[in-house]
């Protein structure tokens, strides 16, 4: 594929004379602004001090830290929605026939805090309908 | 090792020394990583300051890549120069701290970017405004300005290439970005730096 020709100039390394001059405004503005050799032996008692932290950890700590509270976060939410779901399905009673065609059930709403009847033409334990419209 | 090289790649040029310093320092031995903070701590910062243009926010920067090194020592094989993947995990994690500060900014917008006296507007260092550029006389100032037009990715291509002395390909390397991308970013940077320097650089 032919490349534009401002496409080709720019992979190529800018003038060398511009890249010196610029060379030198920056590393001139580098020295000036960067970092004293009292600022170095500050960082470095810092750093220190949280090197010691690292070592005084158990191996493996990070990436035991890294991992464990995320799994253990999901596993509990797992369970806790286990539970939801198998004490909501235990609440519902047995299907009661009232007639040929109606059912009716009888289950606790933890949403609404009571009991709820349910009545319907469709038979939840067979898995059938007999049309019927309650 | 010597700390006051002037291209901040190898602080001393003397491999062999480093390589001690650096078995030393996957041994856990303080003074090796004393010696590797002392060879490499400010042309570490200066790249990283030039990326965020916040100086406390460089200093915890800085720290948490030399924290990330001495726990990562041991997956270090020797493939690059040792400086060239402590920059790399150090720019890398300026990256990572501009972009939650981005997104921080972005979904809160409870804490405003803190204009540093030294962010002037384009338009106030643009060769057009001369009159504005003559009074900012203090040429470190309109370095730092002209450089604070550019975004972070294209101020650490210019800090790599131009003031720490790393090749295109170790830039590349170190971005984690092709070669094409740090001549591209090279060569953009440098024409608008060019135009909004142009004053100081004449006098240069």
């Amino acid at each position: 594929m032919n490349k534009p020709e401002s496409f080709k100039k720019e992979l190529q390394e800018p003038d060398p004379a511009l890249l010196a001059g610029l060379q030198d405004l920056l590393r001139h503005d580098a020295a000036a602004t960067g970092r004293s050799d009292a600022h170095q032996a500050w960082a470095w008692t810092r750093l220190q001090a949280r090197l010691q932290e690292v070592q005084m950890q158990p191996r493996g700590w990070p990436a035991l830290s890294r991992w464990f509270f995320p799994a253990a976060g999901l596993t509990l939410a797992g369970l806790a929605a286990v539970v939801f779901i198998w004490r909501d399905s235990t609440s519902l009673s047995r299907v009661q026939t009232l007639s040929p065609s109606l059912y009716a059930s009888t289950f606790y709403s933890r949403e609404a805090g009571a009991d709820v009847i349910w009545v319907t033409g469709y038979n939840y334990e067979r898995g059938d309908s007999t049309g019927a419209t309650p | 090792m010597n700390q006051d090289s002037a291209a901040g790649v190898q602080p001393s040029g003397d491999e062999f020394q480093e390589a001690l310093w650096l078995e030393a320092a996957r041994l856990g031995r303080d003074d090796a990583w004393a010696e590797i903070h002392r060879c490499y701590y400010k042309n570490l910062w200066s790249a990283v300051n030039r990326m965020l243009q916040d100086e406390a926010l460089t200093e915890d920067v800085v720290q948490e890549a030399f924290l990330k090194a001495y726990r990562r020592i041991s997956h270090f094989r020797g493939q690059s120069r040792f400086g060239t993947w402590l920059y790399s995990i150090a720019l890398n994690q300026a990256r990572d701290t501009l972009r939650s500060l981005k997104r921080r900014q972005k979904y809160l917008g409870l804490f405003p970017v803190q204009q540093d006296e030294d962010d002037v507007p384009l338009e106030a260092i643009d060769p057009n405004h001369a009159g504005r550029a003559a009074e900012l006389a203090d040429q470190g100032r309109l370095i730092r300005q002209a450089l604070s037009t550019l975004d972070a990715e294209h101020r650490a291509v210019v800090e790599l290439r131009l003031v720490q002395g790393f090749s295109t390909d170790e830039t590349a390397r170190i971005l984690k970005c092709k070669r094409g991308t740090v001549l591209s970013r090279l060569f953009y940077s440098c024409q608008k730096l060019k135009i909004l320097l142009q004053d100081s650089h004449e006098q240069a």
